[in-house]
């Protein structure tokens, strides 16, 4: 099955945007983008397009992703073409292998699907989830990418389908722990939800084959609770205070101004091109609003950046009350709005509101050089 | 005339712009308050950031015009013709806008709390994370018709609060759109998508909600009397305490929905699929469930008196403490 990617990779390699089409590639694998050749040189574009494949099941599902980043960039009409030639060079992977089993991967988990291998792990599991619904409740977010609260449903959801859907996403024992991990240490009860997260890992691990066909039991252990010591509370409805707080700063300041500022702390300094116009009304105030909590951490470093960023555009005084606004109306709730964001994150793959164009990129510092506007 | 000419005289003290041509003018930033602009030409002109709060710009030319974050809090927009402009976060705030065409329009986060929208041409138009709160847009027997917002994208939008009666939403995309305590009532709602919006409290009595989609959509407490839902999908909402007595359910899909403590009196519920769908508590006083799939419902504790059941589907359902059609309580 090698040999099917690697005619593809050839075309890909071969055509004369192949740098564009490796760094959104990256983009779209990683979540990370990448300006430096020498570093883009050194990257398999092999392993990225196989990961690709295996991050988006469906070839819309991979279309929907592209144009969603292509959405970020400044040269979208350049990047829309690359991400079209990506697709119809890709479309060849979904057309011949529709089931994801056939894909290779070394440590291929879902050849231990359907076997009696899977029916101990379902067994074991299972026996647990009966003392604990706990256990279902980990695995449906890590495999659905939603939290469950409905006991019934919980209830409901099949052990065994919930371990196919695990293997399916997570190739590698190594990223179903930086999965699980990442829910762990969003949720309220970190301490038991590690435990909970190692005792899937001890068992999934047996679905991982080593090279050297030794299955991968011992990889729990991971989660300690160094990693998880924040504790963090939930809320019921996340989207009802989003409407408040965007409802407190549209009273008092200029939705527009706002949206520039917000837009230019989370993204790059708005300039008034027609560029920054265009990208700027791709994000609504409440995904920006929630951008926000990625990028400065607490609400001092907010009212630093802010202050900071307003000084920098046209008109700084209008910003800097515009900034000042915006800094009331999150305060009641900013660690609270910090946590409905790294919830939405988990599930950030399979969101459909609005907002939903700036969920999936990561909108922290570290990108925003990748994303500035010559430099693509 | 051009910017320049109009600022200095506003400057020296004019206000008057009546049928003034002003096309294609840019005016960005200007401020402008309280100036007379009626019946004035202003289309695909510059206006962005402009200070027109409490200006009256009734039947003025703006189609095609930049407004982007424009302040026109108060003004008198009265059957202006704003198709096609760009009011991509402007302040509408309290603004009167009757009779006025906003089709096509780009309203993005644009702020309309308390604005008149009586008889508003808003179809096709943009309004993703628009603030409608307090809005009026009802229709009014005689004197207006109600909102036409067909086919709008009203995605995250806040329309708390706004009364929307026999507003024409049908095709709309009201996606995570807050609708709580809004008032629906009679408006068209055919084949909208509410997916995943906010609806608690809302009035939707003799709404006409056909087709429509309100997957995961909360339903709390909201007001559904008479509302036809034929074919519609609930599929996982959350309709604790809601009112649907008498409605239309032919079809309708309330699949692992909750529908604790509703009441559902008389509600007409042939073909509809409630499998999965908790009812604990819930009220079905003569409902017709005339091959309604019932399996694996819960309904415990829920009041069936003189329902129509004979042909459900109930395989696996729970009826513990249930009043059933002939009177008698489930054991």
């Amino acid at each position: 099955m090698a040999d099917q990617y690697t005619p593809i990779v050839c075309q890909l390699e071969q055509d004369a945007n192949a740098v564009r089409i490796k760094k959104l590639i990256l983009y779209a694998c990683k979540n990370w983008w990448e300006n430096d050749l020498n570093r883009l040189s050194v990257i398999s574009l092999q392993s990225l397009v196989q990961e690709l494949r295996y991050l988006n099941p469906t070839l819309e599902r991979l279309q929907y992703k592209l144009k969603l980043l292509v959405g970020t960039l400044s040269k979208q009409e350049e990047y829309l073409q690359v991400a079209n030639t990506i697709i119809e060079n890709l479309a060849a992977l979904y057309r011949t292998a529709p089931a994801i089993e056939k894909t290779p991967i070394s440590t291929n988990p879902l050849d231990g699907i359907g076997g009696e291998l899977q029916t101990q792990i379902t067994q074991a599991l299972e026996q647990a989830a009966n003392s604990s619904s706990r256990i279902k409740k980990l695995m449906i977010c890590a495999a659905l990418k939603y939290w469950e609260t409905d006991p019934i449903k919980v209830e409901q959801a099949e052990i065994k389908k919930l371990i196919s859907e695990l293997a399916h996403q997570y190739p590698t024992i190594e990223s179903l722990q930086i999965g699980l991990a990442a829910i762990v240490k969003s949720l309220n009860k970190p301490i038991e939800y590690a435990a909970i997260a190692n005792m899937i890992l001890r068992e999934m691990g047996k679905l991982y084959v080593q090279e050297d066909g030794v299955p991968l039991q011992e990889a729990a252990g991971v989660l300690t609770s160094q990693a998880l010591n924040q504790p963090i509370c939930q809320t019921a409805d996340p989207a009802l205070s989003l409407f408040d707080i965007r409802l407190e700063i549209i009273k008092f300041a200029n939705p527009l101004r706002a949206k520039i500022l917000l837009f230019s702390l989370v993204y790059y300094p708005f300039t008034g091109k027609e560029q920054d116009w265009s990208n700027l009304k791709l994000y609504s105030l409440e995904g920006l609003l929630r951008s926000v909590t990625t990028v400065c951490s607490s609400l001092e470093a907010l009212q630093l950046k802010l202050e900071e960023m307003a000084h920098q555009l046209n008109q700084p005084e209008e910003y800097l009350a515009v900034a000042s606004v915006i800094l009331k109306s999150v305060k009641p709730g900013y660690a609270e709005l910090q946590q409905q964001q790294q919830d939405l994150e988990i599930s950030a793959a399979d969101v459909t509101r609005a907002d939903s164009t700036q969920v999936l990129i990561a909108p922290v510092a570290k990108l925003i050089s990748g994303i500035e506007n010559r430099k693509l | 005339m051009n910017g320049q000419d109009v600022l200095e005289r506003y400057e020296s003290g004019e206000m008057n712009f009546t049928r003034a041509n002003l096309s294609g003018i840019n005016l960005m930033g200007a401020d402008l308050i309280g100036a007379n602009l009626a019946h004035a030409d202003l289309h695909h002109s510059i206006l962005i950031l402009a200070y027109l709060n409490r200006s009256n710009l009734t039947h003025a030319n703006l189609k095609g015009t930049k407004l982007c974050g424009a302040n026109l809090s108060q003004a008198d927009l009265l059957n202006a013709n704003l198709c096609d402009a760009d009011l991509h976060g402007a302040i509408l705030y309290g603004a009167d806008l009757r009779g006025a065409d906003l089709s096509l329009a780009t309203l993005v986060d644009a702020n309309f709390r308390d604005a008149d929208l009586r008889n508003v041409n808003f179809s096709g138009a943009d309004l993703r994370g628009a603030c409608l709160r307090g809005a009026n847009l009802r229709e009014e027997k005689r004197a207006y018709k109600g909102a036409n917002l067909r086919g709008a994208d009203l995605r995250g939008a806040d329309l708390r609060g706004a009364n929307l009666s026999g507003a024409d939403l049908s095709r709309s995309n009201l996606i995570g759109a807050n609708l709580s305590e809004a008032t629906l009532r009679n408006a068209d709602l055919t084949e909208a998508n509410l997916t995943d919006a906010i609806l608690n409290g809302t009035f939707l009595t003799d709404a006409n909600l056909t087709e429509a989609n309100l997957s995961r959509a909360i339903l709390r407490n909201c007001k559904l009397n008479r509302a036809q839902l034929n074919e519609a999908n609930l599929a996982d909402a959350d309709l604790r305490d809601a009112t649907l007595s008498d409605a239309k359910l032919h079809k309708t899909n309330f699949q692992r929905a909750n529908l604790t403590r509703s009441r559902l009196n008389r509600a007409e519920f042939n073909h509809a699929n409630l499998r999965h769908a908790t009812l604990v508590d819930a009220l079905l006083i003569k409902a017709y469930l005339g091959r309604a799939d019932l399996r694996e419902a819960n309904l415990a504790g829920a009041n069936l008196a003189g329902a129509e059941l004979s042909s459900a589907l109930l395989n696996g359902a729970i009826l513990q403490g249930a009043t059933l059609p002939d009177g008698s309580v489930q054991t």
